[in-house]
């Protein structure tokens, strides 16, 4: 919800206000110094006006004078009214005030002078009228008359003259003061306009943050991350700016890390669609396998019963077919144990997948157990052109306290892959004591590991050859690690073939 | 008699008590698998069945190797092996006995349309015969193969 604006504790706003008030402040200012000039000014054109009136009174005071010179008037309270006139006009030049509802100021002081000698000549002028008029009302010769006229006309003349001076006088002040107003007014609005771009100015730079802010963002939203703002100050729009990169770096660091995700959950996904191929591999392969014992069982057992329906048919049997039977029987059982053991396999991968392989420890002599595996194997082995050698470099026992079925599983797989792929050679088995542990290798002189198997060789599923399932070296592994110890393979340096070892704690 | 006594004996009467009753002794037998357990298996299964001429080999380049023309009538030959499949081999042997015909035979799940994809230049190969097969099965099969 928006707060009200004067809630708001704006920094931003207090500038600008600041910047309006004073501008406003300015701007008032300057009016008032300028009306009271005009003010100033109309006055003084109102005395103008009252000074060129005097031309005016003084004329009708001329005429009123002459009118009772020559006797056409013997009242003299008309003449009277046209000196009061005159006069008052005249103080009121000097003094203001209110005169014929006009409001005078009263007179420049630099003008006093003129004033006083039109005061003077208006004095003299009034003098001359009241003595010769007013005071002695004897009668005047023609010769007088117009003497006296003349001397009037004079001072009348005299009057206006000086009245008409303090007017121009009045009028070229008046000029002058219109072209100082002018140049006020000149100089106020350059001021004013020069605050005010000064204003726009600071308040265009107050608002800097936003137009920048407006093309980061306008760069943001076309895909761009690789935007910053200048942050400076501590007002609103410093702190939006300060926000606003720290904002984009957040974002940055998210679609990094979000991409780093994704590219995490993708190699996953390949890794387990990888996985899941192997997995179907495995089962063609592993439903193979166990079919194919199957094919002796089966073929070899109908065999069986044909022979044993036509002996019970002749009622009696031949110590040559019955060896032969006994064979057959041998074969049977051979591949019946061999279906036990791709079952047991397919267990195993389950258990060492899900880490609860069960051992069952007891004590005994490594060597003696290696030497019953090579007798074992050596028995049934068919190929005569592989040689197999055991060399423990210590003929004293190794006692070790792990599984015997197990261990063993794991010499014979071993074996058996060494002489599957040593067509023609020799296999060399070792078993040393080091410290606390012992370490048993298999050497063959066969075909090698190609580089592209050796990082995957002890996965499941990987194989070498078309009818292996790839769990042999899997299980192996998964039973020297859960004895603790840890099982490798290389290729011989300058040899053919490779060798695999296995390091087993004495005591595991 | 014999017959009549056994199909007393038995609901079914064996098939294979049929065939060996025929006379395919003289048929020439070579199977080609790499588990020495299942040719010694069919071996004896044809031998008991009367079939005298059957040879085995556990070495698909052996079997090529020593493969000659017109010394065989009929290969069963398993279809995965180690070094060469059956069906390279079956081609190869083909270009030495083009007469020569053949049961093939496999433990996996392989269909008739796949191994026509694989194998389209064959339109001969009527017998495909899964593992593990009946000893009875296998003789019908070979027995309709051979006629």
């Amino acid at each position: 919800m928006l707060k009200p604006l004067e809630s708001i504790n704006s920094k931003i706003l207090l500038k600008i206000t600041f910047l309006v008030v004073i501008e406003i402040i300015l701007i008032v200012g300057s009016f008032c110094v300028l009306a009271y000039f005009q003010s100033q000014q109309s006055s003084l054109g109102n005395s103008i006006n009252i000074a060129g009136k005097n031309r005016y009174l003084t004329a009708n005071l001329l005429l009123q004078s002459e009118k009772y010179l020559y006797g056409l008037s013997s009242d003299t309270s008309q003449l009277k009214v046209a000196m009061n006139s005159l006069k008052s006009n005249i103080i009121a030049l000097k003094q203001g005030g209110m005169i014929s509802g006009i409001d005078l100021k009263p007179l420049p002081s630099n003008l006093l002078d003129l004033w006083n000698t039109a005061d003077g000549k208006w004095n003299i002028f009034k003098t001359y009228v009241t003595n010769r008029l007013v005071t002695p009302p004897q009668a005047r010769t023609a010769m007088d008359q117009s003497t006296t006229r003349k001397v009037f006309e004079s001072m009348a003349a005299d009057l206006v003259e000086s009245s008409d001076k303090l007017a121009t006088q009045l009028g070229q002040q008046t000029d002058k003061n219109s072209q100082n107003l002018m140049l006020l007014q000149i100089l106020f609005a350059i001021v004013i306009v020069s605050i005010l771009v000064l204003i726009l100015y600071l308040v265009a730079r107050m608002l800097r943050p936003i137009f920048v802010l407006t093309q980061a963002t306008s760069k943001v939203e076309r895909g761009n991350l690789d935007v910053s703002v200048e942050q400076k100050g501590n007002d609103e729009l410093s702190v939006l700016s300060r926000s606003f990169n720290s904002m984009i770096a957040f974002l940055r660091d998210y679609i990094k890390k979000q991409g780093d995700l994704t590219r995490q959950v993708e190699a996953a996904n390949e890794e387990l669609k990888r996985k899941d191929q192997l997995k179907d591999e495995f089962i063609n392969i592993a439903a193979h396998e166990l079919r194919a014992p199957i094919q002796p069982i089966l073929g070899l057992a109908e065999i069986l019963r044909y022979r044993k329906r036509d002996q019970g048919d002749s009622g009696n049997s031949s110590s040559v077919s019955k060896q032969d039977d006994d064979t057959l029987l041998d074969i049977i059982i051979r591949n019946a144990k061999r279906l036990l053991r791709l079952e047991q396999n397919i267990l195993d991968i389950a258990r060492i997948d899900s880490q609860s392989l069960k051992l069952e420890k007891e004590r005994f002599d490594l060597i003696e157990k290696i030497q019953n595996v090579i007798n074992d194997f050596g028995n049934g082995l068919s190929n005569e052109k592989i040689e197999l050698v055991f060399t423990p470099s210590q003929k004293e026992p190794i006692f070790v306290n792990a599984d015997k079925v197990r261990i063993f599983e794991v010499i014979s797989n071993l074996l058996c892959n060494a002489v599957k792929f040593t067509k023609e050679g020799k296999v060399t088995i070792n078993a040393e004591k080091q410290d606390t542990q012992v370490l048993v290798s298999i050497k063959d002189t066969g075909s090698g590991i190609q580089p592209e198997l050796m990082s995957k060789l002890f996965s499941k599923y990987v194989t070498n050859s078309p009818l292996g399932t790839g769990v042999g070296l899997f299980i192996s592994k998964g039973i020297i690690e859960a004895h603790g110890g840890k099982i490798w393979a290389e290729n011989n340096a300058n040899a053919k073939g490779a060798t695999f070892t296995f390091r087993l704690p004495l005591e595991c | 008699m014999l017959i009549q006594k056994q199909g007393e004996e038995h609901k079914t009467p064996s098939k294979g008590e049929e065939y060996r009753m025929q006379d395919h002794g003289r048929t020439r037998i070579l199977i080609i698998d790499d588990e020495p357990d299942i040719t010694l298996a069919f071996r004896k299964a044809l031998r008991d069945k009367g079939f005298e001429q059957v040879k085995t080999i556990n070495d698909p380049t052996l079997a090529l190797k020593n493969f000659k023309a017109g010394s065989y009538d009929l290969l069963i030959i398993d279809i995965v092996m180690p070094e060469m499949d059956g069906f390279s081999l079956y081609e190869e042997i083909r270009k030495i006995d083009s007469k020569v015909k053949v049961c093939f035979i496999t433990a996996f799940e392989i269909n008739y349309q796949a191994l026509r994809a694989v194998f389209p230049s064959s339109d001969d190969i009527g017998c495909f015969i899964r593992k593990p097969v009946d000893m009875d099965d296998l003789v019908k099969r070979i027995n309709a193969e051979i006629q």
